[in-house]
């Protein structure tokens, strides 16, 4: 859930496709360069930052920027731990860079990339516990990462703990980077949607999961109506995600959500 | 005969809301006789601003967070890239590690390392001083890990044929 001051503007992101503000970029290094890249954004009379990604031109098998998106919103409408998303059509960028990019809201003062806390027995017993307890109650986003397919978490970048210290109850994981999922690369094309598979997650989540949260998170996922799974995806403008790609989506959501409780109960302990 | 050094400097920004920017290590790597090795000189933060309990833990751990993040760097770095270019990616958010850049020097990379470390953060000074002095009165075995004061060192080898990680600063609130 994000901090209480910013439910309001989560909510407009949902509401919204794309950002009617104007963003410019905040620093010099992009991030992760070597990949499809990304940087932080700021926008005139907006307080908080934002990040923009992708740099690299994506291939139509490739709409990341839709992709982000697209799992934002889901995760809104079951409030599960990602930020919101809104799509940003880029002037004046570079020749070799990206136009059809988003923007990802930073929702905390305070983002540190998992990696940095995984070996716990480095910090104090007060922080341990918080980031156990933290972690245990993002099993339900869990069973959206095997929705969408997600390919890998188990990497040191794509979850961040975030934290305000003018409000320390406010500490919560974010799952980030949903790019390359979805039929990214058309591998839901001709039923391959029907392929889930687990998702490579840290030992630190795999001993945290509970697998009655994510059998609720999976069953939430299910009862998301046909219709309602096809109107979040419907609305992605063509040249982000054409038809094609598009029926392939909605395909792919509405199919997969009914296979996941079987497989949470088969591989799941 | 001068020697090519690549460096990066780790910041703390303790919110993404400002602009407030500290640099807090210097990452040098570079040669040493006919291995390559990674030399660190840090200290904790000293943000003005108050920052979360996460924050001033992952500060307090941060010679072990660099080091952890360094070896699974070494592991998983591109073929192309070097060692400080893949960690500057892993590091993107309020601990981060800036684009290295490269330096000659004639000097040996503890030297330069300490140089660069007072040149660019602040009150480095008084920190080499304590490392220099702790490293006068000890005799460094070939891995040891130290606490004197609040004055860190590290100093081990890095399973593998050429790597070696090193890194010393101040930890707060160590004792002797």
């Amino acid at each position: 859930m994000p901090p209480e001051h910013l439910a309001s503007i989560c909510k407009e992101w949902r509401r919204q496709l794309f950002t009617d503000r104007e963003w410019v970029r905040t620093e010099e290094k992009p991030i992760s360069p070597g990949e499809a890249g990304g940087y932080r954004v700021a926008s005139a009379e907006f307080p908080f930052s934002a990040y923009l990604k992708p740099l690299r031109v994506c291939e139509l098998h490739e709409p990341r920027a839709a992709n982000e998106k697209i799992v934002a919103d889901i995760a809104s409408d079951l409030k599960l731990s990602v930020p919101p998303v809104l799509l940003y059509r880029r002037q004046n960028q570079p020749s070799n860079e990206e136009v059809r990019c988003c923007i990802s809201l930073v929702v905390y003062p305070e983002h540190h990339e998992w990696g940095q806390i995984w070996n716990l027995s480095l910090f104090p017993q007060s922080v341990q516990l918080l980031v156990r307890d933290a972690l245990s109650s993002y099993s339900k986003t869990f069973a959206l990462d095997l929705l969408i397919g997600q390919t890998d978490r188990n990497n040191q970048r794509n979850v961040v703990l975030g934290a305000d210290a003018a409000s320390p109850p406010n500490t919560e994981f974010l799952f980030l980077d949903h790019a390359m999922s979805l039929n990214y690369g058309n591998r839901w094309d001709n039923m391959g949607w029907k392929k889930v598979e687990m998702v490579p997650i840290p030992d630190i989540l795999k001993s945290s999961l509970r697998k009655d949260l994510v059998l609720d998170g999976a069953d939430q996922l299910a009862d998301l109506a046909d219709a309602h799974v096809q109107d979040i995806v419907e609305r992605i403008p063509e040249d982000y995600m054409a038809s094609a790609h598009r029926a392939a989506v909605i395909a792919g959501l509405n199919g997969r959500k009914h296979l996941l409780r079987q497989f949470v109960e088969q591989h799941l302990i | 005969m001068d020697v090519e050094y690549k460096y990066a400097l780790l910041r703390h920004r303790p919110s993404l809301y400002l602009n407030e920017t500290e640099n807090i290590a210097v990452l040098v790597e570079g040669p040493v006789g006919e291995r390559q090795v990674i030399f660190l000189v840090g200290c904790t933060p000293h943000p003005s601003v108050s920052v979360s309990e996460i924050s001033e833990s992952i500060g307090r751990s941060m010679p072990e967070i660099l080091e952890s993040l360094i070896r699974d760097a070494i592991r998983s770095k591109k073929p192309q890239d070097d060692v400080l270019t893949s960690l500057a990616q892993s590091m993107s958010w309020n601990y981060s590690v800036s684009e290295p850049a490269s330096v000659r020097d004639s000097g040996p990379i503890s030297a330069v390392a300490f140089k660069l470390f007072s040149q660019y953060v602040a009150g480095a000074d008084q920190l080499v001083e304590n490392y220099e002095e702790a490293t006068r009165r000890q005799v460094r075995p070939a891995e040891t890990k130290i606490r004197m004061g609040d004055t860190f060192l590290t100093l081990l080898p890095v399973p593998g044929p050429e790597l070696t990680v090193r890194s010393a600063g101040r930890a707060a609130g160590a004792s002797d």
